[in-house]
């Protein structure tokens, strides 16, 4: 072979195998993962709800590989994908939205967006087939905590504060209403809202610490407090005065007052976002209708430990609950 | 012709060759590279009460399983200063050449004594717990030294606007004796000033002192509504049995260096109920969640700052990777003042501000202690921090809502920190309104001036420092030692601390105010009784030298030192009281000694000494409202010291940029200008004085 063209061919070669080494060395490493938009209720740090989403969501990268954005608004446009310098246009596989809020945009967004999949917590509509409508029903928990208050109450009157009117919440009014008069029909359950028909009442501890003290005052002796935010305001009204208890919700508030919480109604929104996370990236993402609760494992009543005994009391009704949430699921 | 053509391929595959061999190398020096660690220094306690190491591994293995840095993993080498001394370990991490980013230390005392190494040899030094609110206005501007927690100037605004929630009228403040302690102690009148709350005692206590018990009864019997207490867990445990025991209706409200298992072991059931503050993450950054769901325990109180320590390391070492000909403090500051698209705290966020950073973008931080903004001028401080006011409850602490540093109303422009608070114009004196007769008889004959430096000790650097510049000022202004009276301890030059002997300046690197100066009295002759002699033409032999004027005569008179609540400290026991004050003024005023008098009062509570003054003709600026200090300003990192004071470095500085300027101008300017104090003016007559030059009054 002419010794040119052997020189010619060696220098090709290793030009070639230097521009593949570059290639390898500067090109990224990081493999394009899926992408999954979560969209919270309100900021985190509410102590409750959404920071028990982002639990979930923070659970769910440790344990898996994707991309999460974060938005506490809804925006169609944003949530449909977004130009990523580089990267060009990420489009998220799986977007979750947290609160029955955004129940009708989520669906208008998933009628819109068939490719993408979505995920509606405490949420109840048909939607498309790409879209979950997962409702967390809180009755069950409710109930059991109606049967706490009414087993420990020493005023034979038990409260009730809400955010504000909504069929979501009326599960758990209904349903506390319902454990309370198990145990004992001749205490009273007093209820109020923190606000009228506003998302508002979630998020004004003030008001709820004047309901409560409102409450305590009249000999109300437990509250249940069904308000997100708010009911931090009630808890500290609680710690005010001697024999004053609260039942806390959504997550374990035993530190936010552990000489008064006595249990918190607990909705684990964690698993549900955990749970959707893992089906959608292991493909098996279905769309539909969900309801889940006690039954379920997806609330509880959570104790603080400095009241466990009642504990033995709870487990005697868990059967009953099932069951009184099951049969409030078919008839309402 | 073959020849040719062969020489031309032979020079191609020549140069080819070359190209190859340097690409190659390029790519094995790109793959050693991407192997060696990112190597980050740890300079704090990591045996002990608080896990610091738990945050750090998290911070770092967070980056490091998504890549590290462009490849290259960040390794950590602890220097533990709870064992071993930590200057000597600080100098093995400033030798080592591959660590250019030192985390640490946990004290404000040893950022004073390390910074200066690190700002020397451009080594970045990130403080994760070093509260002290000086801090800032020593290392500012001077790069190199940077914290992720605001000073504790932000808690004590936090403590006062907590207490005015709880509908708090009186207040009184018990603060440890230390540089921790002393922020309280400089900030929490401010503060109280410009939100309301009277605080109507104010004192410093040595840790574990006897004499806590006597603070505390003079205190209380002021009727406070709370106690402040500053100070660590055990002084916190003494006050609060002494509390109990008085019987007294006054609450305790502690600071964060209080929080430790001591208050609530030691205290047991009666800890029950105690009110106070802690620094605490930023509670929408989810911090915390992430925090109990990874490790299954809520986070200490400084976690989220040692993790946006290593963030803010890693952003460098991205950013020097991407521009290694910029200073390493320019990194930084190119991290830090970042304003694209807001990256987070956890894994996924600090990856992807990773990757911008060396694709050369600034994506704006945040961290898990908040949004990373620093103070555009002075650099240091992040402006906002978060708190949390908590409360001892089941022998626990627990938060009871947490407020930002950013919520507490605007003291500060915007981009600068809590820290670099000015007075609210709402509680300037009222200049406007004075309506006293002017003078129209004796005309202005001469002009005498007495300048007063009494305090001694290394520590007081700035007290004869201001003396000597304001008497440099005047000299400079044509008037001559006959009409000056200098009054200074005299012992700065010559002490055997000062690093320059014979020096003493006001500006580092400054001229020497002491080699020109003619000292009238000094050492154990300045005293308050030699200077009431003086100012009243009392010639004995201890006084030779006395104020020579009469009904003719302009007198101005400044003072220089430390106060209290109605009195000028000379030395010791030696002060000159609020009455001492009024009776001098009075006796000058009867003997014709002046025709009006100016006093300028750099002192702490310099208000409260002019309070009874009646004389005529007297115009009295000083930098501090009556229940408040004042603060030190222009701190010399080469001697360790604070040259001057704000109130006087304000005046100086004014007074030279604007010669005109007049006593009701510098009045309005000082106020403005001055950092953490409300300069005040007081004026018993002559309304005239106020639009003059001061300048002008200022020379015979």
């Amino acid at each position: 072979m002419n010794i040119h063209r052997i020189q010619t061919f060696i220098i090709i070669t290793g030009i070639i195998i230097l521009l593949v080494l570059v290639a390898i060395l500067l090109l990224p490493h990081q493999k394009s993962r899926p992408v999954v938009y979560i969209v919270y209720d309100s900021k985190k740090g509410d102590l409750s709800y959404t920071d028990s989403a982002y639990q979930g969501i923070f659970a769910a990268q440790e344990a898996m590989s994707f991309v999460k954005r974060e938005y506490t608004s809804f925006n169609d446009s944003l949530l449909s994908g977004k130009l990523t310098g580089d990267e060009g246009l990420e489009k998220p596989g799986l977007v979750i939205t947290v609160g029955y809020d955004y129940t009708e945009d989520t669906k208008q967004f998933a009628d819109k967006h068939p490719e993408i999949h979505v995920l509606g917590i405490d949420q109840s509509i048909k939607g498309p087939d790409n879209m979950k409508a997962y409702e967390i029903t809180s009755y069950g928990e409710s109930y059991l905590a109606g049967v706490l208050a009414a087993s420990a109450t020493k005023t034979r009157r038990v409260g009730i504060i809400l955010g504000t009117q909504s069929k979501l919440l009326d599960g758990f009014r209904l349903g506390y209403i319902e454990g309370v008069k198990v145990v004992d029909p001749s205490v009273t359950v007093y209820q109020e809202y923190v606000r009228d028909n506003s998302s508002n009442g979630f998020f004004d501890p003030v008001r709820a610490a004047e309901i409560a003290r409102g409450m305590y005052l009249n000999g109300t002796d437990i509250i249940y407090t069904v308000a997100g935010y708010s009911g931090v305001g009630a808890i500290n009204e609680a710690k005010l005065g001697q024999g004053r208890y609260i039942i806390g919700v959504d997550s374990d508030q035993t530190h936010l007052g552990p000489a008064v919480v006595i249990a918190s109604a607990i909705k684990r929104v964690d698993r549900v976002v955990y749970a959707g996370i893992s089906d959608y990236l292991n493909g098996t993402f279905t769309g539909g209708k969900q309801v889940a609760g006690l039954r379920e494992g997806v609330t509880a009543l959570s104790f603080n430990p400095s009241f466990s005994f009642y504990n033995t009391t709870i487990n005697a009704y868990q059967e009953k609950a099932g069951e009184a949430e099951a049969k409030y699921l078919l008839d309402r | 012709m073959v020849i040719k053509i062969w020489k031309k391929k032979l020079w191609l595959t020549g140069f080819i060759a070359v190209i190859i061999i340097a690409v190659a190398a390029w790519a094995i020096y790109t793959v050693i590279h991407t192997s060696t660690p990112v190597r980050i220094g740890v300079l704090l306690p990591l045996t002990g009460d608080i896990d610091l190491k738990e945050p750090l591994l998290w911070a770092k293995d967070n980056i490091n399983r998504q890549g590290g840095i462009g490849g290259r993993p960040i390794e950590l080498v602890y220097k533990d200063t709870e064992n071993g001394n930590i200057t000597k370990l600080a100098n093995e991490l400033l030798a080592d050449d591959s660590i250019r980013i030192v985390i640490g230390p946990d004290t404000s005392d040893n950022v004073y004594l390390l910074a200066p190494a690190f700002i020397d040899k451009k080594k970045i030094l990130i403080s994760p717990e070093a509260t002290s609110g000086d801090i800032i206005r020593a290392f500012g501007k001077k790069g190199y030294f940077w914290r992720t927690t605001q000073g504790d100037v932000a808690q004590a605004k936090i403590i006062i606007l907590t207490l005015k929630e709880k509908g708090v009228k009186k207040a009184a403040l018990l603060a440890e004796n230390s540089t921790y302690g002393n922020t309280f102690y400089d900030w929490t009148g401010f503060f109280a000033n410009e939100y309301g709350i009277n605080l109507i005692d104010i004192r410093k206590f040595n840790e574990g002192s006897s004499d806590l018990g006597d603070l505390l009864s003079d205190a209380l019997k002021t009727d406070p509504d709370y106690i402040i207490a500053a100070c660590g867990p055990s002084d916190a445990v003494s006050i609060k049995k002494m509390l109990d025991k008085s019987g007294s209706r006054t609450k305790l409200f502690l600071t964060d260096a209080a929080v430790s298992p001591v208050l609530i072991q030691s205290l047991g059931p009666e800890a029950e109920g105690i009110l106070g503050t802690s620094p605490t993450s930023d509670p929408t950054t989810g911090f915390s969640v992430a925090y109990k769901e990874k490790f299954g325990h809520e986070p200490t109180y400084y976690a989220a700052p040692t993790y946006d320590a290593i963030l803010l390391a890693a952003y460098t070492s991205a950013r020097q990777e991407r521009t290694p000909f910029e200073s390493l403090d320019d990194s930084f500051r190119n991290v830090v003042y970042g304003n694209g698209t807001i990256k987070g705290w956890d894994a996924q966020e600090s990856y992807e501000a990773i990757t911008d950073i060396l694709n050369g973008k600034l994506p704006g931080v945040s961290g898990a202690s908040g949004p990373l903004d620093y103070d555009t001028d002075f650099g240091v401080d992040p402006l906002i921090t978060w708190y949390s006011n908590w409360i001892v409850e089941a022998g626990d602490f627990r938060t009871l809502s947490t407020i930002s540093s950013e919520k507490t109303g605007a003291l500060t422009k915007s981009g600068e920190s809590v820290a670099r608070s000015k007075a609210s114009s709402d509680f300037m004196s009222d200049t406007q309104n004075i309506t006293d007769k002017p003078f129209t008889e004796p005309a202005k004959t001469n002009f005498m001036a007495v300048i007063v430096g009494p305090s001694r000790g290394w520590a007081n650097y700035r007290h004869e420092s201001d003396a000597l510049a304001m008497y440099t000022l005047l000299r400079e202004n044509g008037v001559d030692n006959d009409h000056i009276i200098l009054m200074t301890y005299d012992d700065i030059p010559s002490t055997v601390e000062n690093p320059i002997p014979g020096d003493i300046h006001n500006f580092p690197k400054g001229e020497n105010l002491r080699s020109k100066a003619l000292v009238d009295y000094s050492c154990a002759n300045v005293t308050s009784e030699i200077l009431y002699n003086v100012l009243t033409g009392n010639k004995a032999s201890s006084t030779p030298v006395v104020l020579e004027s009469n009904a003719s005569t302009d007198v101005f008179v400044y003072i220089a030192s430390h106060g209290i609540p109605g009195g000028i400290i000379f030395r010791g026991n030696d002060t000159l009281t609020i009455d001492d004050f009024a009776n001098l003024t009075n006796k000058m005023n009867q003997d014709r000694h002046y025709r009006q008098i100016v006093f300028f009062v750099d002192t702490c509570f310099g208000e409260s000494v002019a309070r009874k003054t009646t004389a005529p003709g007297i115009l009295y600026l000083t930098g501090a409202a009556r229940n408040e200090p004042s603060l030190g300003a222009v701190y010399d990192m080469n001697i360790s010291q604070w040259l001057s004071d704000e109130f006087t470095s304000s005046v100086i500085s004014l007074i030279r940029s604007d010669p005109n300027i007049t006593f009701r101008e510098l009045y309005t300017a000082t106020y403005e200008k001055v950092t953490g104090s409300h300069v005040h003016m007081i004026t018993t007559g002559n309304a005239s004085t106020l639009d003059e030059p001061v300048l002008q009054f200022l020379k015979p």
